[in-house]
C-alpha cells in the first residue's frame, strides 16, 4: 500500500486514478497549488478549493483512493497584492474542512519580501489550526531557499515536524534533514529528480522522515512515480521497511498531525461504488458501474 | 516623454503598406478591446516582409526584435500606443494590467515588447514582474529578451530571478539586455549555485552559466 503525498488530481484523468490503485496507491494528498497561469480572481480560489473538497474527493473514490487536499496560497501567487487578502480570508474559512490535512503548498518562489511575508503568515496560520504546513521549495536559487526557508520556520515558531519541506534534492536534503522538518522529493520523468537518483539519497540518507511523490500535474509527469520509485528501491536492494516507512508510514505520521487522517483509517479499502453520483454527476460515461464493497 | 522616438510616424506608414485595414482614423478607446484581439484573426494571412531600411528603423525604436513579431504585433503595438493617447494618464497602468491579464499570449507578448514605447514606463512595472512568472517561454521571453525594460526598471532581485529564470528554461542570457551591465555579486553566486545543482544531479551545465560567471561583476 502506498500515498502520493503530493499529486495535483484536479489535472489528471480517471485512466490515471485507475493506474495508480491498480498500482498499489490507496491515498493521495492534493496541495493547492497555481493554476500554470495567474488567477485574477479571489473567487477563483474559492471554486478551487471547493472542487478540491467536493468532485475531486468524490472522483478520486469512484476509483478506491481516499483524497486529502491542503490549501493555501501558492508561492507565485503570494506575490498578488490584490488577491492575497482576499485568499487569505478564505483559508480562514476552509482549513477547518474535514478534507484539509495541512496548509500549503506554500513558501518561496523568487523569494520576494511579498512571497516571505505571505508564507510566514501561512507558518501562522497553520500554527493557529494545529495543521502541518507543507512547503515548497523554490526551483531556482534553491539552496538558499532551503536555508531562508529553515530560517522562517524557526523564526514563526512551529515546531519543525509540523513542517515537509518538499522538492529536494542531493544539496538540499542534508540541510532538511539537520532539522527536524520532514523532506519530501518529487520524482519526475526528467527534472526535479529521479528514480536512480532517489535510491542513492536513500542508500546514503536511509527513511527517517523521507517522503516520495509524483508532483504530478497538467505538466509532463507520471502519476505512478511512487510505485515505480519503491520498485527501483527494491532492485537496489533497499530493505522492504525502509520503503514502506518511505511510501506509507511516513506520510501518515506526518499528516496525522492534523487530527484528520490515521492509519487504521486508510488501512480499510475504500468501497467503490460508481453507480454514485456527486451533485448528480457520475464518473461513468455509459460503462459498467464497477462495484467492489 | 519629449525623448521618445516618433514611433506612430514609423509605424503607420509600415501598416499602410502591409495592412491598411488596421489603420482607423475612428478609433475610440471602447472599440480596444475587441479590435486589438481580432488583429490576430484580421491580418493572419498578412505577411511581415520588412525592408532593411524598416527593420533597422524598428530597432532604433526600441523594437529590439522585429522578428518575433508578425503584422498583427506590429498593429497591436500602434493600437496601444494610440489608446494610451486617448486615455487619461491617470488611467494608463490599470489598462496596461488589464489588457496584459486578459490577453492571450500574442497580445501580451505584442504588449510587453512595446513598453519602452510607452510613455513613462516605469508605471508598468507590477504587470512586467507578474510577465517575468508566466509559464509560457514566448511571454517569458517577449519581457526577457532583447527588451531593454527589465535592465532599465526592475530591481537588482527581479533582474536576477529573470536571468536565473532564463537559466533554468535554457533561453540564452545572451538576449538579455544589459545583462553585463547589471551582473552582481549576488547574480554570480546564483549562476554558480545553478551549476553546483546540476553538477550534484549528475546533469551537465550550460555555456550560459560560464557566460555569466566570467562577465565582469558589476556594484549596485
Amino acid at each position: 500500500m502506498m500515498i502520493d503525498p503530493h499529486i495535483h488530481m484536479t489535472s489528471r484523468t480517471t485512466d490515471d486514478y485507475e493506474a495508480m490503485q491498480a498500482a498499489g496507491i490507496r491515498a493521495v494528498v492534493e496541495p493547492a497549488f497555481w493554476a500554470g497561469q495567474s488567477r485574477n480572481h479571489v473567487g477563483s480560489f474559492e471554486d478551487y478549493f471547493l472542487m478540491l473538497l467536493g468532485w475531486e474527493k468524490f472522483r478520486a473514490s469512484q476509483f478506491g483512493i481516499r483524497h486529502f487536499c491542503t490549501l493555501g496560497i501558492n508561492p507565485k501567487e503570494a506575490n498578488r497584492a490584490d488577491l492575497v487578502d482576499g485568499v487569505f480570508a478564505l483559508l480562514r474559512r476552509y482549513l477547518s474542512k474535514a478534507g484539509v490535512v495541512a496548509v500549503g503548498e506554500i513558501g518561496y518562489d523568487e523569494m520576494t519580501s511579498a512571497e516571505e511575508k505571505i508564507f510566514g503568515d501561512q507558518l501562522l496560520l497553520a500554527r493557529e489550526f494545529g495543521l502541518p504546513a507543507l512547503v515548497h521549495l523554490p526551483h531556482r536559487d534553491k539552496v538558499r531557499g532551503t536555508v531562508r526557508t529553515i530560517a522562517l520556520v524557526r523564526e514563526v515558531g512551529i515546531p519543525d515536524e509540523q513542517v515537509l519541506i518538499d522538492h529536494n534534492t542531493e544539496e538540499t536534503l542534508p540541510l532538511v534533514l539537520e532539522t527536524g522538518c520532514w523532506a519530501g522529493h518529487s520524482i519526475y520523468p526528467n527534472t526535479k529528480m529521479d528514480e536512480k537518483r532517489m535510491v542513492d539519497l536513500v542508500k546514503r540518507h536511509g527513511a527517517e522522515r523521507i517522503m516520495i511523490n509524483s508532483a504530478a500535474d497538467w505538466g509532463i509527469s507520471d502519476p505512478l512515480k511512487v510505485p515505480k520509485t519503491a520498485a527501483a528501491m527494491r532492485d537496489a536492494g533497499i530493505a522492504p521497511q525502509q520503503i514502506h516507512a518511505i511510501v506509507w508510514e511516513n506520510p501518515i505520521a506526518f499528516f496525522a498531525q492534523s487530527g484528520r487522517i490515521d492509519a487504521a483509517m486508510l488501512e480499510q479499502p475504500l468501497q467503490i461504488d460508481q453507480r454514485e453520483a456527486w451533485e448528480g454527476n457520475s464518473v461513468l460515461r455509459g460503462q459498467a458501474a464497477r462495484i467492489e464493497t | 516623454m519629449s525623448n521618445k522616438p516618433d514611433i506612430s510616424s514609423l509605424l503607420e506608414p509600415l501598416l499602410h503598406r502591409l495592412a491598411p485595414a488596421c489603420l482607423s482614423e475612428n478609433f475610440v478607446i471602447e472599440e480596444f478591446g475587441r479590435r486589438f484581439s481580432s488583429l490576430g484573426w484580421s491580418l493572419r494571412s498578412v505577411n511581415l516582409a520588412l525592408s532593411s531600411d524598416e527593420h533597422a528603423a524598428l530597432i532604433a525604436a526600441g523594437i529590439l526584435n522585429p522578428e518575433a513579431l508578425d503584422v498583427s504585433g506590429i498593429a497591436r503595438i500602434h493600437l496601444l500606443i494610440q489608446a494610451l493617447q486617448l486615455l487619461p494618464t491617470g488611467e494608463h497602468a490599470a489598462f496596461i494590467d488589464a489588457c496584459f491579464r486578459s490577453g492571450d499570449n500574442l497580445e501580451r507578448e505584442a504588449l510587453l515588447r512595446a513598453l519602452m514605447l510607452l510613455p513613462l514606463p516605469e508605471r508598468f512595472i507590477s504587470t512586467t514582474l507578474d510577465a517575468c512568472r508566466v509559464a509560457v517561454q514566448t511571454t517569458f521571453e517577449a519581457i526577457a529578451c532583447e527588451n531593454a525594460y527589465p535592465a532599465t526598471y526592475f530591481g537588482t532581485d527581479a533582474f536576477c530571478a529573470m536571468v536565473l529564470k532564463a537559466l533554468h528554461l535554457g533561453v540564452s542570457v545572451r538576449r538579455i539586455c544589459g545583462l553585463a551591465a547589471r551582473c552582481d555579486s549576488n547574480l554570480k553566486r546564483m549562476a554558480a549555485a545553478f551549476g553546483s545543482e546540476l553538477t550534484a544531479a549528475g546533469k551537465t551545465t550550460t555555456p550560459d552559466i560560464s557566460y555569466i560567471l566570467d562577465l565582469e561583476e558589476t556594484t549596485t
